[in-house]
């Protein structure tokens, strides 16, 4: 295999969820710039946008008008334990109602008040009704509207995985990429370069996202020396199902608490009372999962190890309305009819909230490397806002797709050195090809995925994250041997590189949580178990170097 | 010992064979599997090189689609049971890439074609209510994961000529949008909007039961028509016939209904049922006709034959004419109700469907009420009742196999019903292959497009001939007009027969001791 195909464009966008689409399309109606999209599957048919349920928030007012962009804004730092880029969460909720209203004006449509405007709903820890749904499959809605937009553009799309950055001097000048279909390893050389991967809760054994949530742009964009800030905090979304195995981890949306769903323990009592009195069901995310997580630890657990999810206060036709993704997931994957008896659910691995840390600009600390989406760490500090990442995809995508599109206009294409190429073949391609010695990757990523959910969790001590990064190690240093060595659909050869991205962003997370001795938003630390206002700062990691800087505020 | 699961499955690498070949695994049971599960097992401790689709593994992609004992599934979400083989194949009508995974890129990019400029609101924000918009959020759902092009018989005679269903639901999005600015209509006819029988197997196929049939196919029909552009030259002619005297084929003999109605109106004693005829057992297939009311008599009912009944419509509103069918259901809505019998029957399943599925819903949104009757086919009316009786003495020596017609099997549920009934007269049930798949007749197809009509009936020949069988049983007239001719064509020599034939043979015979 080597590195002679070529690709050239001026705009490279990689990834194809909420934010690497929206990007591509705003890139592209800068007529001077040739823009390309890379992506491991077809658009909309990998990557957590086309899975997300519960909405959208804008401060659009349609409900309750005394909502506010303040009121957003502060509903989102203090959900955030303070520790957000301030910055970032005011453009965030500056521009997220111009934004919808954009969607809707390219076919989307949105669930309506009696008005005919776009309702919206309570949804967690927010003052006023500002989420704006469409049923129960918002994330969805909008992909299906993107990529009818994609198909019809001029962006060029690429299938495959970008292996790791190209860089000339201190600025980037391209990406090596592999096609697992013909097993081809090509360059992309480009003036920009957009990541919007996505997250990387696959790292985790119970986990909402698709498989291809593997947490490659954190790697990459590591590997080439971008800084990555907040990475100790995961959010575990409290709500996903627990049986069959075949499920696990399946996300139930958040809309279902925000439609009058209650959460009980095998006693039936409402336990949320015991942990958050006034919100209830609609708490903080990191709140209700560390909740859930004590219940379930204290024996007071369903059959499957979950906790009750009931919508008995709910109409069957009000569900069959509001819900019917929900309806359909449970009766299809598990035979469970929600109108008839409760779920079954439990915590599980859902969200990045850290990432490549960027500027206002969503510019990354490489030159012409861009950032955007759940990639991007910043703007949900230590616990995101259920429906700010379909906000945040939109807001930074179109963000992005704009300054990487006026950087590309002012920039030539840096130059390709040999050496990098050399390297990408002894560390990456190499190693694929048959060998002696080695355990599979999927061997590995098991390993991985366990030690991950048992040590790294919801609740975490220096004891446990320690051997936990003594076990990454060990895992790093394990040959992979690719026993599958057919080239027309090479699966096992990018799920090779996909373990080398995992091992290094479970590592980081560990690294990270292990600095912050203190507990704030969904990083619990049962040996610190209390918020330290010494510790009102972000953690920046980069080149093998963990420090801390203050948060920016406005 | 620990419970396991078969697969039987098909490996194929263009790049590197020229011919595939089929491979069994054997994977140990897990409740609550999934064939996606079952796959991932096979590749991480089996075969590595198994290739297969996948995503969110949560049924909302679409990546994963494949055949699955024939029929075209999301591996995600079809469950497995232990000691049960399975067969998985890629989906027809696509390039190959290896093994079950194929190349979307060309369905994918497909869709592209069908789109329009939506009309931007000035303040942007758009203004609707949710009753404006329940039909597009349906539409909305799909995720295109092509199942139904898979499953569409139509599209697996000439995609070329049938884009598929959910191309034809994308033409219904973009048109019945009302921010659309551009009518889309015209290309969706080029595209074969007149082509599709509605047998709903892409209804059945799709994941987010889309209702294509009726909301993307029949929709898109009701508006050409409306604009002067349909139906097509053949259907025009039962169009005409209903409009002038009520009836979609010519009057050649004594009918059944009528004032001179063979019968008379009132037939035989017991607990009364109306006999809803259709135009097919009215006025073509009459033996049918009185073999239904003979079954009926002899299982103790009287049969009120309503002289005055219409065509039910359904030949119209298949093929667009909404407002005719309109005016058949309220005429016949108006002889049904008249008798204050609670029970209709039908020998017909596109009769079925209407009065079941049309007739209610109008009785809904035009009278306001719900109809005072409920329809039955004849097959699920009786079945209860013939299987309470004592088993025959004189059963009939024969070998048959079994047809199932769309309208019946996916349009009202009734699959299993007249196949016992068919073995309770003692017939030996040969089940043929694919014994679901359309026959091509219905949706206006034969007498719109007649050639292409016998092209789908065409790929039935061969599974027909397999089964050795003296007789194809199938109640639905529509379906034995096509296959009379299909078998006649092919040299297939095999009565077509309905189920109630079959069964006034076996209660003939019985009494005649």
């Amino acid at each position: 295999m080597t590195l002679d195909d070529i690709i050239y464009t001026d705009v490279l966008v990689v990834g194809a969820g909420g934010a690497g689409i929206r990007a591509a399309l705003e890139a592209s109606k800068h007529s001077a710039i040739d823009v390309a999209l890379i992506a491991k599957t077809l658009p909309g048919k990998s990557g957590c946008t086309v899975m997300a349920e519960g909405g959208y928030n804008a401060a659009l007012r349609n409900v309750e008008s005394a909502d506010s962009i303040e009121s957003h804004f502060q509903d989102t730092i203090s959900g955030g334990a303070y520790v957000n880029n301030e910055r970032l969460v005011r453009i965030l909720v500056e521009n997220a109602p111009a934004r919808i209203l954009e969607l809707e004006n390219d076919g989307a449509l949105f669930y309506r008040t009696s008005e005919g405007k776009i309702d919206q709903r309570a949804f967690g820890r927010q003052s006023y009704k500002r989420t704006c749904y469409s049923g129960d499959r918002t994330g969805g809605e909008i992909m299906t509207t993107l990529v009818d937009l994609l198909r019809a553009s001029n962006v060029r799309f690429i299938r495959g995985a970008v292996v790791d950055l190209l860089l000339d001097g201190n600025k980037v000048t391209g990406v090596a990429a592999f096609n697992p279909e013909g097993a081809k390893f090509f360059l992309i050389r480009s003036k920009a370069v957009i990541l919007a991967t996505g997250g990387g809760c696959r790292i985790y054994k119970v986990t909402t996202n698709s498989f291809q949530g593997t947490g490659d742009g954190y790697a990459i964009g590591y590997r080439a020396g971008a800084e990555l800030i907040d990475m100790e905090f995961i959010q575990f979304h409290p709500t996903g199902m627990v049986f069959p195995d075949s499920a696990k981890g399946i996300l139930v949306t958040e809309a279902v608490r925000a439609e009058g769903g209650v959460l009980l323990n095998n006693l039936g009592e409402r336990f949320m009372e015991k942990y958050a009195p006034e919100r209830m069901e609609l708490a903080g995310r990191d709140v209700v999962a560390r909740a859930i997580y004590r219940e379930i630890r204290a024996g007071r657990h369903t059959p499957h190890n979950g906790v009750y999810l009931s919508l008995k206060n709910l109409s069957p036709d009000f569900v069959e309305e509001r819900l019917p993704q929900t309806l359909e997931q449970f009766r299809d994957l598990s035979g469970v009819d929600i109108t008839k008896e409760p779920m079954e659910v439990s915590p599980t691995a859902h969200h990045i909230m850290g990432g490549l840390h960027i500027s206002e600009k969503t510019e990354t600390t490489i030159k012409g490397l861009f950032a955007a989406g759940e990639v991007t760490g910043g703007i949900h500090g230590a616990n995101r806002l259920g429906g700010n990442a379909l906000a945040d995809l939109q807001v930074f995508g179109y963000i992005v797709g704009h300054n990487a599109a006026q950087y590309a206009l002012k920039s030539s294409l840096g130059k390709i050195h040999d050496d990098q190429i050399t390297q990408i073949h002894r560390v990456v391609i190499s190693p694929l090809k048959p060998k002696q010695d080695g355990i599979r990757p999927s061997q590995i990523r098991h390993k991985l995925e366990e030690l991950m959910w048992t040590k790294v969790g919801i609740l975490r001590t220096k004891e446990k994250l320690t051997r936990a990064l003594q076990d990454i190690q060990r895992l790093k240093s394990t040959p992979m041997k690719v026993a599958n060595q057919n080239t027309t659909f090479a699966y096992e050869q990018l799920e090779a590189l996909q373990v080398r991205n995992m091992l290094t962003v479970a590592e980081i997370i560990i690294k990270a949580a292990l600095f912050r001795e203190e507990s704030r938003g969904a990083h619990f630390r049962e040996d610190f178990p209390e918020t330290s206002p010494s510790w009102r700062k972000n953690i920046i990691i980069s080149n093998e170097n963990i420090h801390t800087v203050p948060v920016v505020v406005l | 010992m620990k419970k396991t699961v078969r697969l039987k499955i098909w490996r194929f690498d263009p790049e590197n064979e020229t011919h595939g070949h089929w491979q069994k695994f054997e994977v140990p049971y897990k409740k609550g599997m999934r064939v996606l599960d079952a796959l991932w097992h096979i590749y991480e401790n089996i075969d590595p090189t198994l290739a297969f689709r996948f995503g969110c593994r949560a049924g909302q992609c679409g990546s994963c689609a494949m055949m699955i004992n024939g029929k075209p599934e999301l591996s995600c979400k079809t469950e497995l049971l232990p000691d049960n083989e399975y067969t998985l194949e890629p989906l027809p009508t696509f390039a190959i890439t290896k093994d079950l995974a194929v190349d979307f890129a060309e369905p994918f990019e497909k869709m592209k074609e069908i789109r329009s400029d939506f009309a931007k609101s000035p303040e942007e924000a758009q203004t609707f209510t949710m009753d404006e918009i329940k039909d597009l959020l349906e539409y909305h759902k799909c995720i295109e994961c092509y199942n139904c092009i898979a499953a569409c018989p139509s599209v697996a005679e000439s995609w070329n000529e049938f884009i598929g269903p959910t191309y034809m639901r994308k033409y219904a999005q973009v048109q019945f949008d009302p921010r659309n600015t551009k009518n889309v209509f015209e290309k969706a006819l080029s595209d074969g909007l007149f082509r599709c029988t509605t047998c709903k197997a892409c209804v059945e196929a799709c994941p987010k039961d889309i209702d294509l049939a009726h909301k993307a196919i029949e929709k898109l029909r009701s508006l050409v028509v409306k604009q002067g552009l349909g139906p097509l030259e053949g259907q025009k002619e039962f169009i005409e016939r209903i409009r002038s005297y009520g009836k979609a084929v010519t009057i050649e003999k004594q009918p059944l209904t009528g004032k001179d109605g063979q019968f008379g109106e009132y037939v035989g004693e017991g607990e009364p049922v109306i006999f809803f005829t259709g135009c097919m057992m009215d006025l073509r297939l009459q033996k049918i006709g009185k073999d239904l009311i003979d079954v009926l008599n002899k299982l103790g009912y009287q049969v009120i034959i309503p002289k005055d009944q219409v065509c039910c419509g359904s030949p119209a509103i298949r093929s667009g004419d909404f407002d005719l069918g309109i005016r058949q259901f309220k005429k016949n809505v108006e002889i049904l109700e008249r008798y204050g019998v609670k029970h209709v029957i039908v020998g017909c399943p596109g009769c079925g469907i209407t009065l079941k599925d049309d007739y209610s819903r109008w009785a809904k949104e035009i009278l306001k009420r719900p109809l005072k009757f409920k329809t039955y086919d004849l097959n699920e009316f009786i079945y209860e009742k013939v299987m309470k009786l004592p088993p025959p003495e004189n059963l009939l020596e024969l070998k048959v196999t079994y047809h199932d017609p769309c309208h019946l099997n996916r349009g009202q549920g009734v699959k299993q019903e007249p196949r016992d009934l068919i073995e309770f007269t003692g017939a030996e049930l040969i089940e043929m292959k694919e014994a679901d798949r359309c026959c091509g007749a219905g949706g206006g197809v034969r007498a719109g497009i007649r050639d292409f009509s016998r092209l789908i009936a065409s790929r039935k020949a061969q599974y027909i001939r397999e089964t050795k069988a003296e007789a194809l049983v199938t109640p639905c007239p529509f379906c034995i007009f096509q296959l009379k001719e299909l078998v006649k064509n092919e040299g297939i020599d095999m009565e077509v027969v309905h189920t109630a034939t079959l069964l006034n043979r076996l209660l003939y015979k019985s009494s005649k001791k």
